[in-house]
């Protein structure tokens, strides 16, 4: 009986500390200085044209980063966990690099690689792609791996081509669709963490380009108020980021609930 | 049909298989038994073509197809886990086949009908493998297996993931298809019941290697080696001497019993073997000795089976026999005293003057 309040209390404190903040924030971009409640600061925001660029620059950004993570990483995971599972330790650690190496120490890295010779990057923002799929590789790799581990993909694969298909066939065919919600949680991980990306994007473009994050600070420090529109703002895309991508997840499912009610009503 | 030449198949330091021979003629059925890592599920991925072999080769007919690919080898196999195709229906799983070879739409439809008839999942048609039973998922996986009719089945445990009663009503409809489909059909199995109940012929390995091929009662009846007299049903070993006159008479205490034996068994005492295997439907237990003075022993515990019953006897601090006492309404109370008799059906009467 004790156990279960201490629990209960335990559980709540937790979620208290969780939303307190997001509560206080949604209260002061309401309520801001005035006093009283209004919408002013949300006017604002939209009406910043440097918004409306920040957004599609990280929105760009991101999605270039989660395909070539699906691109680059996919392929290799897979055929190393189906036919070279020494090989798959060695991936596995590599992929854990950039989750111990902190992100000043990868921007650094890449600012002196790309700031000389043919590969003269430093400044634009063609290498943000790339250091978000690095950044985001230990999540997407052991996302996918996880569902590659929970599939029976091996057995899988192997009756596809005793069935007759060609790797290719059965890759494209059974493979993806098997996978897909690996695929998908992965990708929404690359993409969250490519939105929310900062210290990268600053080092590396020296400020020049404006993403999400960038312009969040730069509005926080000069005007408060409208800083913290935007939190609120930032916090519902990426409420709503998750959503629409857990949905996506389980339509299968929905799918398959569908056929059921549909053989009991009959 | 199926050929299969000393294949041998080396994992690193291990050798998982050995110098496995066997011929598996048009229509046949074979078992593979034999103990968990005996080598069984290698030897049919090898054959499937999803494990290259070591050494050896694997014809079918008399194509060599040791280097084909498993697509080009037309084997249709059934996984141990079903490996069924989550994402798509019953329906679409059997017909995956017929789509990658490109059949007409009318052709795959008539072939996956009647594939869902004869595994009688007609009305499981639209269903995905997470909607069905373990049986259904079963049969869809033999199903798919079969669609595009391939000669050879291969299947790896199909049943060991069912419970009792479906195992067995599921084994009678494999064998039904394979017949009903002339298809020939290499089922690895650990069960001997199994085994013995559905094949034509029993491959039985051990240690990766094969210990006998034979016919079913062959593999029961004519063991030709310890390992198989013990793996393939229930028997006890008890130590013997030979009686020394050349006649390979068989000695345990004073109790002479020379109509026991097996041609192989007597080979194998011969050769400087000790044992022989007491299967239990060939004890006899008695309430009191008759002239022959059969040996005495203590009834330890006694086990209703059904249509027999079981009864574990010690007859010395070695030598315990299990006896299945076939239909009796007898009792059998631990410690009761009973005494002994050693029967066995196949030998004619005539060889024993002194009983039956
Ligand atoms: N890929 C592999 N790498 C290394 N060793 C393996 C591999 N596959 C199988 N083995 C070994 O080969 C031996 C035979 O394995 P196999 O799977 O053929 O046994 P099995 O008879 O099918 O057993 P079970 O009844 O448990 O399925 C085992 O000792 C196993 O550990
Ligand atoms: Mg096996």
């Amino acid at each position: 009986m004790f156990e279960k309040w201490l629990y209960r209390v335990l559980i709540g404190l937790f979620l208290l500390q969780v939303l307190l903040p997001f509560a206080g924030l949604i209260q002061f971009t309401l309520v801001g200085g005035s006093g009283a409640l209004s919408f002013a600061s949300f006017a604002t925001l939209f009406s910043d044209p440097s918004f409306a660029s920040s957004l599609l620059n990280s929105l760009w950004l991101a999605a270039s980063a989660v395909l070539l993570s699906i691109v680059i990483f996919t392929p290799p995971v897979w055929h190393a966990y189906l036919y070279a599972p020494r090989l798959l330790r060695v991936i596995e650690a590599v992929s854990f690099v950039p989750f111990v190496v902190p992100a000043v120490v990868l921007a650094l890295a890449y600012v002196q690689f790309f700031s000389s010779g043919p590969l003269d990057l430093v400044g634009t923002p063609y290498l943000l792609p790339f250091a978000f799929a690095l950044l985001g590789m230990p999540f997407y790799i052991q996302v996918f791996l996880n569902r590659l581990r929970h599939a029976d993909a091996r057995a899988i694969h192997e009756a596809a081509q005793t069935l007759g298909a060609s790797d290719f066939q059965a890759f494209v065919r059974i493979q993806l669709p098997l996978l897909r919600s690996g695929i998908i949680n992965g990708s929404l991980l690359v993409f969250t963490i490519s939105i929310g990306e900062f210290t990268i994007t600053q080092l590396t473009t020296g400020g020049s380009y404006n993403t999400l994050p960038l312009y969040l600070l730069i509005t926080f420090t000069n005007n408060p108020l409208e800083g913290s529109a935007m939190a609120v703002v930032t916090l519902f895309l990426a409420v709503a980021g998750v959503v629409a991508a857990l949905s996506a997840a389980s339509s299968r499912r929905r799918r398959i609930h569908a056929v059921t009610a549909s053989e009991e009503a009959s | 049909m199926l050929s299969v030449r000393n294949l041998t198949k080396q994992f690193r330091d291990h050798t998982a298989v050995e110098d496995f021979s066997a011929e598996v003629a048009a229509g046949e059925f074979i078992a593979l038994l034999g103990p968990s890592g005996s080598g069984k599920t290698t030897v049919l991925r090898m054959v499937a073509g999803l494990l290259q072999p070591t050494s050896g080769a694997v014809y079918l007919g008399d194509r060599n197809v040791t280097k084909t690919r498993p697509k080009d080898r037309q084997i249709g196999v059934v996984f141990q886990s079903y490996a069924l195709f989550p994402h798509l229906t019953a329906g679409d799983n059997i017909a995956f086949s017929l789509k990658v070879r490109r059949w007409s739409k009318q052709d795959t439809a008539r072939r996956v009908d009647e594939l869902l008839e004869i595994t009688q999942l007609s009305h499981r048609k639209d269903y995905y493998p997470e909607q069905m039973s373990g049986g259904e998922r079963q049969r869809v996986a033999l199903a798919r297996a079969l669609a595009f009719n391939p000669p050879l089945l291969l299947l790896d445990e199909p049943l060991s993931a069912l419970d009792a009663k479906v195992r067995i009503s599921l084994r009678e409809m494999l064998k039904d298809v394979q017949r009903r489909l002339h298809v020939t059909a290499v089922m690895v199995t650990h069960d001997q019941e199994e085994a013995l109940s559905l094949a034509d012929r029993v491959i039985v390995m051990q240690s990766g290697q094969i210990e006998q091929i034979g016919t079913p009662e062959e593999v029961y009846h004519s063991p030709q080696t310890a390992f198989v007299s013990t793996f393939v049903g229930v028997a006890t070993p008890i130590p013997v001497t030979a009686a020394g006159d050349g006649s390979h008479d068989v000695r345990w205490g004073d109790y002479a019993f020379p109509w026991l034996l097996t041609i192989a068994q007597k080979r194998e005492l011969a050769d400087g073997g000790t044992h022989i295997y007491i299967r239990p439907e060939a004890v006899k237990l008695l309430s009191a000795p008759t002239a022959r003075h059969e040996p005495k022993g203590e009834v330890l515990f006694s086990m209703f089976l059904g249509n027999a019953v079981r009864v574990r006897v010690r007859m010395s601090d070695e030598i315990v026999l299990t006896a299945d006492v076939m239909g009796g309404k007898a009792m059998y109370r631990p410690g009761q005293s009973v005494f002994v008799q050693l029967r066995d059906d196949r030998v004619d009467p005539k060889d024993d003057p002194r009983d039956r």
